[in-house]
């Protein structure tokens, strides 16, 4: 069975960009234009997440958020946007995010750091509050 | 701010002249009688006038935008006060106004000018890394689309198709729209290469709004590197036409991609503020001078408890001062690699 990754990206040619890499290296994707639809679609196979920051209906933060306080349990996830703040670092990795990877990048460079990730399984709950 | 002063010669014209340069102003003083043709050639944001047949010349110049007019009168009366204001006058004092009635008055129309009436451009405009833009928009652009592609000057017709992206300056409210377009027939080229030959063509928004938002991410990083916070808004559609009020534009090719770039600075970036509101930091963007136009603290400083404190006793703490804000310290770009990635320890 190959390994699940949702991309979240209000952009078409971002996730399209994405799941070609993806795919070409085994991967199945499963696509969502904003954080709403991300929370839509995190099933428990959901093995990676690659999530961008500046969305519109739910930003890539407030998906971290919603996700944290509804008590399940997350599988990685890589914030792959254009900002580059250490405060919305922080923010991201405090709430959960396991990474943050610039845009543009490399498909190699992305398809080694979701191999990577995948590998470290689903996080227990932070807050269920 | 260049104020006019014209009165006969005299005492009150004197003090007039030294008390506004010592603040900074430039001045010109005239004591011949002003005519039409010699207000228009004196020009001038304020004009200071100690006669109805003066206020008359400035009525009759017909300057746009009609310049704020003071009347400095012998006395207050009623019959003088209602002839100054039939004669063009906006506000009115007696020649023995002291310094701060004179200074209050001088600082009144600026009060309520907006920088998009002074013409700052704010501090993303001022940043060093503005030069560096088409460099780093050529490689984040061909990074993005998988190819090379070179930068040149562009002064062709306005793209058929456009996006733009808004960057905010935290500290100053400065804007600058970031702007990506192309032709009808580049943008098919582009879509064809991004999603192969059945590539569909309303994907060409798409693609234009999310390099919009990568060229946003790349100008983020460089101005931060400046000291300059920004905010990023989200990538929208604009009308082509928008391209020809832009500052600058580029064209990127390479590979049969041919899109334009452009830079459409916004309003902002500086503000009048009184000297007990100003902290350190913030860069004076007119000379100060003392009493007969001897330099105190020149343009460009920027301003220390020291400094601050000097300009309170020469000026007093209600004076006001235009000031840039002052730059902040930002480590934030510094959280990642030479790569762009970043992996947080497992927790």
């Amino acid at each position: 069975m190959s390994v699940r990754v949702l991309v979240v990206d209000d952009s078409l040619m971002v996730r399209t960009q994405a799941r070609r890499a993806l795919e070409g290296a085994g991967f199945e994707v499963v696509e969502a234009g904003n954080g709403l639809e991300a929370l839509e679609r995190l099933t428990d196979d959901i093995a990676c997440v690659l999530c961008d920051v500046n969305m519109p209906t739910m930003n890539g933060v407030e998906f971290l958020e919603a996700a944290s306080k509804s008590g399940r349990s997350m599988p990685p996830v890589l914030m792959v946007t254009t900002e580059s703040e250490a405060s919305l670092i922080r923010r991201a990795k405090a709430l959960g995010a396991m990474g943050w990877m610039l845009k543009p990048y490399k498909p190699e460079s992305l398809i080694a750091t979701v191999k990577k990730l995948a590998t470290r399984g689903r996080s227990v709950p932070r807050c269920a509050s | 701010m260049r104020v006019v002063i014209a009165m006969p010669a005299g005492p009150v014209g004197e003090r007039f002249e030294d008390v506004l340069r010592s603040r900074g102003y430039d001045v010109v003083r005239t004591v011949e009688k002003l005519s039409k043709t010699g207000v228009a050639a004196l020009g001038g944001d304020l004009f200071i006038c100690g006669d109805r047949r003066a206020l008359r010349a400035i009525q009759g110049a017909g300057l746009k935008p009609l310049p704020h007019v003071i009347a400095a009168l012998p006395k207050l009366d009623e019959k003088s006060v209602v002839a100054a204001l039939s004669a063009g006058a906006v506000d009115l004092m007696t020649r023995a106004a002291c310094v701060s009635e004179l200074v209050a008055r001088i600082e009144l129309p600026g009060k309520f000018t907006t920088d998009s009436e002074t013409g700052g451009r704010g501090r993303l405009r001022g940043s060093t890394s503005w030069d560096k833009i088409p460099d780093l928009m050529s490689t984040s652009v061909g990074s993005t689309l998988g190819t090379t592609l070179t930068s040149a000057p562009y002064d062709g017709p306005n793209p058929e198709v456009g996006s733009a992206l808004r960057v905010t300056c935290r500290d100053d409210a400065s804007t600058v729209e970031i702007l990506v377009g192309c032709s009808n027939e580049a943008g098919r080229a582009l879509v064809r290469s991004l999603f192969g030959e059945d590539g569909p063509e309303s994907a060409l928004p798409d693609c234009l709004r999310e390099t919009a938002n990568v060229l946003a991410g790349v100008f983020k990083q460089a101005v931060m590197s400046d000291g300059v916070g920004v905010t990023l808004g989200l990538p929208e559609d604009c009308p082509p036409k928008k391209f020809a009020d832009a500052e600058s534009t580029w064209v990127l090719e390479g590979n049969g991609i041919s899109l334009v770039l452009g830079l459409l600075p916004g309003q902002g970036g500086h503000r009048t503020v009184q000297v007990q509101e100003l902290v350190p930091g913030m860069v004076l963007r007119r000379d100060v001078l003392l009493n007969g136009g001897v330099p105190f603290v020149r343009a460009g400083t920027a301003l220390t408890e020291r400094t601050i404190d000097k300009l309170a006793g020469v000026l007093g703490r209600e004076s006001s001062v235009s000031v840039a804000e002052a730059k902040l310290e930002y480590a934030d770009c510094s959280a990642l690699e030479d790569d762009g990635l970043l992996l947080f320890e497992a927790s």
